[in-house]
């Protein structure tokens, strides 16, 4: 080994270069890995700082979130199966057509559909139709909007093809009620 | 080289020349230094070599004779263009030498004149088949070197070529131990900022958490929200609000699907411009367009309801 360096003097120091030049460049990709962690590193700390300065505020969003959430959830309807969640809103409409003398509408309730959210819910679509009464009609549909357990009206239509004669409507309502016990 | 440089004497220096066909241009003077370093009888020598087709033309003398940079006196001297053989006198001696192709091929150094024996050995020694006669000593002036010292320029490329890369390697040295520097900090750095986020990290937790569930209850409640579509009976109402009063228009159909609200209204000569820029100016309708309705005096109405 002695002798080959000898023969070639400049091996060595070649070599050498080589070897530095291999090393700067390992060095240099590696500066580089580094610095990008650290970029990432003070983004987060920025954010943590950021978040733990808003403690409180996040404390104050919390709780009105929760709130405005337990309040809505209140709305819903409530039934453990959905051939109960239909019986109840079937029972619900009937008695209210009873109570604005409206028996003579045609009414029907779907079979409960379930939606896609953050918990179980079924959705229990409704059709009522017959002739237009707008008195009793404009009272029932106050009395839908307002009722306590969410009921929506999805689509309805007055139809009036005789200026004057009575008209015709379609209400179709949806009523969305909770899987007690499944969320 | 400087011209002021005395020569070195005949007799202080011993004269080879070294064959050298046999071994590769590369090689040749790395093979020329072993050789000088086996030929020479000094322990510590300066030699003087020149370069030639064949090989090399060689003298060494002790360090204590002179510099390594002083050249022998035969190149001083001038050189013949045939070949010859021919006997200089020196101040201290005489010399026989063999030139051939301009080259000296063959030197001896007697410190008196030969004699007839003594050339006679040369000559065979140089392997001549017929001694020519003793010739007459000449004395040849000293004229300008008709050579380099090719070993001791060799040698100066290739100790400048060293320098350079030695230099090289110093330069890159530092560049490297620069690189290494920064990169040990930037190292030292992350590790202490990444210390720092942990603890920031597990003392923002809690409220990480916090933030967490308001985001999942705000969206839940979002959810369930966009579940109600604007409530029909107020709705109702502002329509009612938003008719002209002129012309005593009357709602013949209603038609509500989520945000959309197609009204039909049946109304004397309707004119769908003041239907139109009736409603658009209404903060709750957006979209509003107006066209004929399925029978003469009717206006289709068609907008969108903002929440």
């Amino acid at each position: 080994m002695n002798s080959l360096f000898f023969q070639r003097p400049w091996l060595l120091p070649v070599l050498i270069l080589l070897g530095l030049g291999v090393g700067l460049d390992t060095l240099q990709r590696w500066q580089q890995i580094q610095l990008s962690q650290l970029q990432t590193l003070r983004q987060q700390q920025a954010e943590l700082v950021t978040l733990v300065a808003e403690a409180d505020f996040w404390a104050t969003q919390a709780e009105q979130a929760r709130r405005l959430r337990v309040t809505l959830e209140q709305q819903l309807w409530r039934s453990p199966t959905s051939g109960l969640a239909q019986a109840a809103v079937q029972s619900w409409l009937e008695r209210l057509l009873r109570q604005f003398n409206l028996d003579h509408l045609r009414s029907q309730v779907a079979t409960p559909v379930i939606i896609a959210n953050e918990f179980p819910m079924w959705a229990v679509d409704m059709q009522i139709e017959g002739p237009f009464q707008p008195t009793l009609f404009y009272r029932l549909l106050e009395q839908i909007e307002t009722n306590p357990q969410l009921t929506v009206v999805q689509n309805w239509r007055v139809e009036r093809r005789v200026p004057d004669q009575p008209g015709f409507v379609s209400l179709r309502l949806r009523a969305f009620v909770l899987q007690e016990g499944g969320g | 080289m400087t011209r002021r440089e005395a020569p070195i004497p005949r007799s202080r220096c011993c004269f080879r020349f070294i064959d050298l066909h046999t071994v590769p241009r590369a090689e040749r003077l790395n093979a020329l230094t072993l050789r000088l370093a086996q030929h020479s009888p000094f322990s510590e020598a300066n030699h003087c070599a020149v370069i030639v087709k064949q090989g090399a033309m060689t003298w060494s003398w002790a360090s204590a004779t002179g510099s390594a940079t002083a050249l022998p006196i035969a190149i001083w001297q001038p050189k013949p263009i045939k070949p010859l053989i021919r006997l200089v006198k020196h101040d201290d001696g005489f010399e026989a030498q063999q030139w051939q192709e301009g080259h000296l091929r063959a030197s001896q150094f007697w410190s008196s004149a030969p004699n007839e024996a003594a050339w006679q050995r040369f000559c065979r020694g140089i392997g001549l088949s017929e001694v020519p006669p003793l010739p007459e000593a000449t004395s040849l002036p000293l004229l300008k070197p008709w050579a380099k010292n090719h070993l001791r320029q060799q040698l100066q490329n290739a100790k400048r070529q060293q320098q350079l890369l030695w230099t090289g390697v110093g330069l890159l040295g530092i560049f490297f131990s620069e690189a290494l520097w920064t990169a040990v900090a930037t190292y030292r750095q992350v590790n202490q900022l990444a210390e720092q986020v942990d603890e920031q990290r597990r003392r923002a937790q809690a409220t990480l958490v916090v933030k967490q569930e308001a985001q999942q209850n705000h969206a839940v409640a979002q959810q369930l929200l966009a579940l109600q579509p604007p409530r029909q009976l107020p709705l109702l109402m502002t329509v009612f609000q938003q008719l002209p009063p002129l012309n005593t228009p009357r709602i013949v159909s209603w038609e509500a699907i989520g945000d959309r609200l197609n009204v039909t209204i049946s109304v004397l000569n309707p004119d769908p411009q003041q239907f139109v820029e009736r409603f658009q100016t209404h903060p709750r309708f957006d979209q509003v367009s107006a066209q004929s309705g399925p029978l003469e005096g009717q206006l289709s109405l068609q907008m969108q309801v903002i929440r």
